[in-house]
């Protein structure tokens, strides 16, 4: 351990069980992937676009609408279709976690940590251009990132406010869904959690899955792993029902994102949930002062999408 | 709540005349059918690196007059201009901050 103790990554190495190997994935060189803008275009045509331009687009197994790219990168963030807010660039393991809110047309939506904006975004495009995503931030400065990814995307529905996550106002009403990406790598998300344990009520009426995950280390995750080969959770989302007595979230779904609830709930520790995203029940941990719950899961995806 | 800043602007009401801004262009100059003009890949990375290019004689016939036009490229809306009839010049309008 003290030959890694300089590495920018050590304090992850407690959490993965095979810190070499971890290591030696997250000083790989990223590879980039990018998702689309279903609001001004469509998958096939990005493809297409993308395709011509000599990047090798290769659809993720676990998302109907991104891409990894496998040819060259070289002016994929000036290209006219991301001018043109066409396509979105963003890390693979940072995609999952909007995805898993299922986002729906007309929801109300609240990103506590929203800066730089990515999931935002990213929820903003799967409601539509309809409903509203109230995205916060505890520093207005960094919001000024997130108003030019959506300006770039045209997304209507985003509003920024800038509050303390911890103390985020009652008076903003009842939210489908929220999402916590605190940033813990500055030991934020353990006050987050207690703030949200101190004040339970402050978010009362909220009728949806409280979504939380641990930020991504500079983005990178284990991304081109194959199922069992790596288990570092370099992004882990956590789930907890916002209220004990409401149905598991999984009663009459069939959709991909409920299928990994279905599989969970129904006690599996690990395995591929349907939409080709590896995961893995953790047993509880303490971290930065946090213990994460019992019922805490790795996800991460897969190269292969290998279905179950 | 202390709201920032809610959706986008659209439509930039100080200038002379009221014109699209280029999130209002790319969001729904799409169905313009007039005073749009198609850029060919050369003049496309002119117009993202706001320099003024000139068009062909095929490009400005479906253009009125000298105003603000749509750009378009391989069918998408990419943002707005200004177009002079006289020379047949086209003058960026792209925004400075997305670049």
């Amino acid at each position: 351990m003290t030959y890694f103790s300089d590495h920018p990554f050590h304090r992850y190495l407690s959490l993965v069980e095979n810190p070499g190997q971890f290591l030696t994935f997250v000083d790989r060189p990223l590879e980039r992937f990018v998702w689309t803008n279903t609001i001004k275009t469509d998958p096939k045509r990005l493809f297409q676009i993308l395709e011509r331009g000599g990047f090798a687009p290769q659809l993720l197994p676990w998302h109907p609408a991104a891409f990894r790219i496998t040819g060259h990168h070289k002016g994929l963030g000036s290209h006219w279709a991301f001018m043109a807010g066409f396509f979105h660039i963003q890390e693979a393991s940072s995609i999952i976690p909007a995805m898993l809110m299922d986002v729906r047309p007309g929801m109300r939506v609240l990103d506590l940590c929203a800066a730089p904006g990515n999931k935002t975004a990213q929820a903003a495009v799967a409601l539509g251009n309809r409903g509203t995503v109230i995205a916060n931030d505890a520093v207005s400065g960094r919001l000024s990132a997130l108003r030019s990814t959506a300006a770039r995307l045209g997304l209507l529905n985003i509003t920024t406010v800038c509050h303390d996550g911890t103390r985020f106002p009652r008076q903003a009403g009842p939210f489908d869904r929220v999402m916590v990406d605190a940033p813990c790598s500055r030991g934020w998300f353990p006050s987050i959690c207690q703030g949200f344990g101190s004040a339970p009520d402050s978010l009362d009426g909220t009728d949806g899955p409280f979504t939380r995950t641990f930020a991504t280390p500079s983005g990178s995750g284990p991304i081109s792993t194959t199922p069992g080969a790596s288990l570092s959770p370099s992004l882990s989302a956590c789930f907890r029902r916002r209220r004990q007595n409401r149905e598991p979230l999984t009663a009459g779904r069939t959709d991909s994102s409920r299928n990994y609830w279905k599989r969970s709930v129904g006690g599996a520790t690990s395995g591929i949930c349907g939409n080709g995203l590896a995961f893995q029940n953790r047993p509880s941990r303490v971290w930065t002062g946090y213990t994460t719950d019992p019922d805490t899961f790795s996800l991460w995806p897969t190269t292969t999408g290998c279905r179950p | 709540m202390r709201r920032r800043h809610t959706g986008l602007p659209l439509l930039h009401t100080r200038s002379k005349v009221p014109r699209l801004t280029t999130e209002g262009a790319t969001l729904f100059g799409g169905r313009a059918t007039r005073n749009r003009v198609r850029l060919t890949p050369e003049q496309l990375d002119r117009y993202i690196a706001r320099a003024s290019l000139v068009l062909t004689e095929d490009q400005s016939v479906s253009l009125d007059a000298s105003g603000v036009v749509l750009v378009d490229f391989d069918r998408a809306i990419v943002g707005n201009g200004f177009y002079r009839a006289a020379d047949r010049s086209l003058e960026s309008y792209f925004p400075k901050k997305w670049l």
